[in-house]
Parts: C-alpha cells; structure tokens; sequence
C-alpha cells in the first residue's frame, strides 16, 4: 500500500514539475533554458514511478513495519525536533533543547523526572558550550537572554 | 618528485599543534563513532559535519577525513565482541572475529584487525600519494566540456553504486536532478520551483539534507527497536598479535590491501565490496577453508585491511575528479563543497595546500587510530556499556544545531525533518540513497559546465566530441552503460556470505 503510495508521488511528483519547467522554457538563444534539465528530471522522474507501479519485481517482500512501542518512539523522536523547530525562534536553542530533551526521554524512552531533568540540562549545556563558545557559531537566544 | 614535494608541502600545512589536535580528535570521534552500533560512518560524516564549520578550510577536512578513516577503523571493534557490525564494511569480520573472540582470542582479534587496518591504511595513502599527481597532470587541460564529460561519467558511475533495485537507484539519481534545480538559477536569473517562497531562492541546503536523510533517518530506525546486547569480552588480553597470528596475517593483509586500494578506486566498489571480495580470496587461498567461519585469523585480517585499503583508494577520484564512488565519499564531496571547496580534476593545482594536507593527515591519522586502537581499546569496550537511549537525544541535539548553523534558518530545521522522514520511508522500501545525493550534488555543475560549453561551441553538442579527454570520457560513460545493460541493470552484489552474517 505504501510503497504504491510512494510510486504515485513519484509519478505526480515528476509529472508537476515537467510541466512546471515547460512553462519556464526549454532552450534558448545559446542552447538549454532554465527548464531543460528538470524538465528532463522530471520526466525521469515520472517514469520511474510508472516503472514502479506497473512492475512487481522492484516491489519490497515482506516489509516489516515497527510496532507499537516502535512508533511511539519513532513518533516521540518527530514531535520533539518539530517541537524544536517550531520553539526556537521564541524560546532560544537552549529553553527549546531542554523541552525537547523532556519530550524525547519522558514519552520515548519513560525515563524518570530526575534523570531527564539531569540528562536534558547537561546536554543542551554541553552543546551550548560546545557550539555556543568554543566554536563561537551564533546560537538563537530566547527572551531570558540565552 | 611532484608527489614528494607536495607531500612535503602537506605535512607543513598539517604540522601544526591545532590541525595535528583535530586531526586526533576527528580520529578519536571517529573510532567512537564507528565503535558504536546504529551510527555508522555515513550518519557521523553528517551529523559532524557543522562542528568543521566555524574552523578553516583545511583544519575542517582534515577533522572530516579523520572521523571518516576513524569510524572505519572502529566498525571491527563492535564486530568482534557484539556480532554487530560498527559499520557495513565490518559485516564480515563478525564471522571469524566473533567466534575468535567466543574462543577467547579476542585481543588477538582486535589486535590484527588495528594493525591490519594500520599497515592497509598507510599503503594506500602511499599509492595515494604517487598516483594522484598523475591525474593532476592530466586535470589542467580541463574545460567545460571536460567537466560536462566527467559529471556525466560520474553520474554513469553512481549506475554502479546502486544497491537493491535499479529502477529505484535510477528514480533516485532523477530525484537528485531535479531537487537540485530548486532556486534560482545562476545563468538566467529564473526562479525554479520556489513557489515565490524567499526560503527556496537559495535552494535546498545541503546539509539539511544530508543530515535528515542520513543522520535523523539512522536514528528512527534506531529507536524503532533499542535492543540490548551481550557483551563478549571482559577484559581484553593479548592485543600484539603472536608470531604464529603474524605468520598467518601477513599475507592476508598485503593481498587485503592491494585489493581494498584497487577496488576502492572503482565506482562502486568502496569499502563493503572490499571486505566480501577479500574474505573470499582468503577463503579462496587457504589450505584448510573448512577453519572460516570458526574463529580463521586470516578472515580478520584481509577484509578489515582491505576495507580500510579501499578508503585511500576512494580518495583519488573523488579528491582529483571529483567523482565519488561510495555513499560516505559522496559526502565527503558534499562537504568540501559547503566548505566551498570543489573537488575535481584542478582542485590539486587550485588548493595545494588542501590537498596535500589532506594526504598527509592520513599518514598521521593511522598512526594516531593505531594508538586509539590499541591501549585505549578498554574504553571503548566501556562504551559500548553506553545505551543508545541515552545517545540519541544527544545525536539529535547535534543534528538540529548543526543544521541550524549552516544558514541560520529554522527553514532548515523542517527540511531535516522532512528529509528524515522520507529517508526513513525511503529504507524500509529499500530505496538505495546515496545515488541521490551523488545527483544532488553534481546536477548543478552539469548544468552550468553543459551551459558554458554550448555557449563557447559552434557546433552545438558536437564540442564534447570534438576534444579528446571529453570525447574519451564520454566513450567510457558509454561502454559503462553498455556493460549495465548487458549484464540487465542488475543491481551490485555484495556476495552471499553477508546473508549469513545477517541470520
């Protein structure tokens, strides 16, 4: 079911931007426009994916999907960076690491209050440390000034 | 002489108390990194890469190469005492170096794999050093055509590094292209795909990507199931290999490092091929094949020197072509271009320094992975105590300040995301993704090289016939094609004995 669900936005995917790259032109005075190269990729693309569709030899054979306690834990890992992703820009890289670091090792690996309290500060410090100073990269800082 | 004379430029870039410190610390991460099972080389190369950021050019690749050779070294470690291989090439050292270890032998084991990782390492930096200014030579009369030409076969050879289905690689390759268009393009000023979103005027970052794809995807599979597992060795004894270990190594290394060096030149072949070829080869000479399988020192030595033989080997063309032949190469490439460094045939002449430097920190990074690998291999046993639950949060930390870093965009930040998640999808229907960033990567060049050809041709397309090393190279690109379908764009094959390993 998945694996047809990816071929087909391979098809649509390849398809969209063939058409795309037609309307922004294929050659010009000196030979390929800006078009020519994803026009053909696009094509490319899009055959690939009816390839796909249409033969069953490339298809995988018994995949095997996590389970339960997997996708939560796969789900706890995708909530917490776009926790952080969504946070950063208000809260600061380190208010946001350390929810983050919560969110990661409460809901994914149900570790207690205290060692994710302890583990959460200490990493986001070290990075902090780490990036923030020894490698002097500009780290966003949230409203409390770090 | 040329090839003593830059080395010697080389090691006056390299000896500095700062470069030799990265050089052991990218050296230090790396066995780390490869010691530990779920984060193999490639996912370290990208999860590492924003730390060589803020350093310069040449202190940030010799960090990279470092942890690169590093990781690759540290992969038997966790073969021989756990039966998980630290990375894919160490695949087939679990099967002798596991059972030499359940024998008792592991110091043995882990001895011959570091001195036969050590002596590979050093021979191929060697043959590295002497055939590299060969290919320089012939880099200077490099053009556009050229280079149209030689993306071109680097792009026929990424045909040869696909793993799995064909149709799937090939998918991959266009998929590559065609994100790679994204933004605006340099020679018309047209916007491609940005949706009039200023986010995508620059295109997708390549880090974003890289570490998404090959960091956060590595890490879902990771934590989707966190088993534990039995360590084998307490303590370790009797790390310097015996006489009778070096009477029965020393052939099997020679010949793992001649083949690794060979084959890590060719597209395709990089360090995994490597390993297989030279475990059969063993197998293959010995007197008594019936011992592989059961504790053999020499299916240690050979496939763990041939292994790190094919990295040295590896490094040619993607350092002099600017060709990668493996995925970790691949982004190898990737990261000197965000260095703003681009590797191919007059990145010799351009950045001696570089260059050499690079080459020279090899030498001394081996010598500097023998001593980690060696007295300290009792902190990494101690490491593999470590749970991977408590890892990843880390891991993931590194991955979003990294990703951050490069443009300080949270832009950014959702593009790791996404690219995470499709990477994940993307292994569980067994899509091979290094052909995807190969593309990603070159498309841009083949553009703009195809463009300036045309530009400066009468003839049209005709130009790329019309010079000799163009129309050599496309000659090549041909026959490889050619050769694919001939054999049915069947995918590489890596030999039967990695099913074993997996049962």
């Amino acid at each position: 079911m998945i694996e047809r669900l990816v071929n087909l936005t391979w098809v649509l995917v390849g398809a969209a931007a063939a058409v795309l790259s037609w309307r922004i032109g294929l050659t010009g005075p000196y030979g390929p426009d800006s078009g020519l190269f994803p026009f053909v990729a696009g094509i490319l693309v899009c055959l690939g994916g009816v390839g796909l569709l249409l033969t069953k030899g490339h298809a995988v054979n018994g995949l095997e999907w996590p389970d339960r306690a997997g996708w939560r834990r796969i789900g706890g890992v995708l909530a917490g960076l776009a926790f952080m992703a969504a946070s950063i820009p208000y809260l600061g890289f380190a208010a946001a690491g350390v929810i983050t670091m919560l969110i990661l090792l409460r809901t994914v690996e149900q570790s207690s209050w205290v060692s994710s309290i302890l583990l959460a500060v200490i990493s986001v410090a070290a990075t902090l440390g780490l990036f923030g100073y020894l490698l002097d990269l500009q780290l966003p800082r949230g409203p409390w000034g770090f | 002489m040329e090839a003593i004379s830059g080395l010697i430029t080389g090691f006056g870039v390299i000896l500095t108390p700062s470069n030799i410190m990265l050089c052991l610390l990218g050296s230090f991460v790396g066995t780390m990194i490869g010691v530990l099972p779920g984060i193999g080389p490639l996912a370290a190369l990208a999860l590492l890469l924003p730390v060589t950021f803020s350093l310069p050019p040449v202190a940030g690749v010799v960090m990279l190469a470092a942890i690169f050779y590093g990781a690759m070294y540290g992969g038997s470690t966790t073969s021989i005492l756990l039966n998980i291989p630290g990375e894919a090439a160490s695949v087939v050292t679990c099967r002798d170096g596991y059972q030499m270890a359940r024998q008792g032998r592991a110091g043995a084991a882990l001895g011959v794999a570091a001195f036969g990782s050590f002596v590979a390492g050093t021979l191929s930096v060697i043959a590295l050093t002497f055939f590299a200014p060969i290919l320089g030579v012939i880099a200077l009369r490099f053009g556009p055509p050229e280079n149209v030409a030689l993306m071109v076969l680097g792009l026929v050879c990424t045909l040869y590094m696909i793993s799995g289905s064909t149709l799937k690689g090939l998918t991959m390759i266009a998929l590559g292209v065609l994100l790679a268009m994204i933004g605006t393009d340099v020679v018309s000023g047209n916007e491609r795909f940005t949706f009039g979103s200023i986010n995508l005027s620059a295109g997708l970052d390549l880090l974003a990507i890289v570490i998404g794809l090959f960091g956060v995807s590595e890490i879902l599979a990771n934590v989707e199931k966190i088993s534990k597992n039995t360590l084998l060795a307490e303590k370790i004894k009797g790390l310097f290999p015996t006489k009778e270990d070096w009477k029965a190594s020393i052939g099997p290394m020679l010949r793992g490092s001649g083949l690794g060096f060979l084959l890590g030149l060719v597209p395709g072949g990089g360090p995994i091929t490597a390993s297989f070829i030279s475990y059969a080869v063993e197998q293959k000479v010995a007197k008594d094949p019936s011992r592989f399988g059961k504790g053999a020192i020499e299916g240690v030595a050979g496939p763990e020197s041939a292994n790190n033989a094919a990295v040295g080997g590896g490094m040619i063309p993607v350092l002099s072509l600017g060709i990668p032949g493996t995925p970790v190469t691949a982004l190898l490439l990737g990261a000197l271009v965000i260095q703003g460094i681009q590797p191919g045939p007059l990145f010799m002449q351009q950045r001696p320094d570089l260059f050499w430097g690079i080459v020279a920190s090899m030498y001394i990074g081996n010598v500097f992975l023998l001593i980690l690998n060696l007295p300290l291999v009792g902190l990494w046993v101690q490491l593999l105590r470590v749970p991977y639950r408590v890892l990843f949060p880390i891991v993931l930390m590194l991955s979003v300040v990294g990703t951050y870093s490069s443009n300080k965009n949270v832009f950014d930040l959702w593009v790791m995301l996404a690219f995470g998640v499709a990477g994940y999808v993307l292994r569980k229907l067994e899509y091979d993704l290094a052909p995807f960033l190969i593309a990603f990567v070159l498309a841009p060049l083949l553009e703009q090289s195809l463009r300036q050809s045309l530009v400066m041709s009468p003839d049209g397309i005709m130009i790329m016939l019309q010079r000799p090393i163009a129309a050599t190279l496309i000659v090549i690109s041909f026959v490889l094609v050619a050769l694919m379908i001939r054999r049915g764009l069947k995918p590489r094959e890596t030999g039967g004995v990695i099913n074993e390993v997996h049962q």
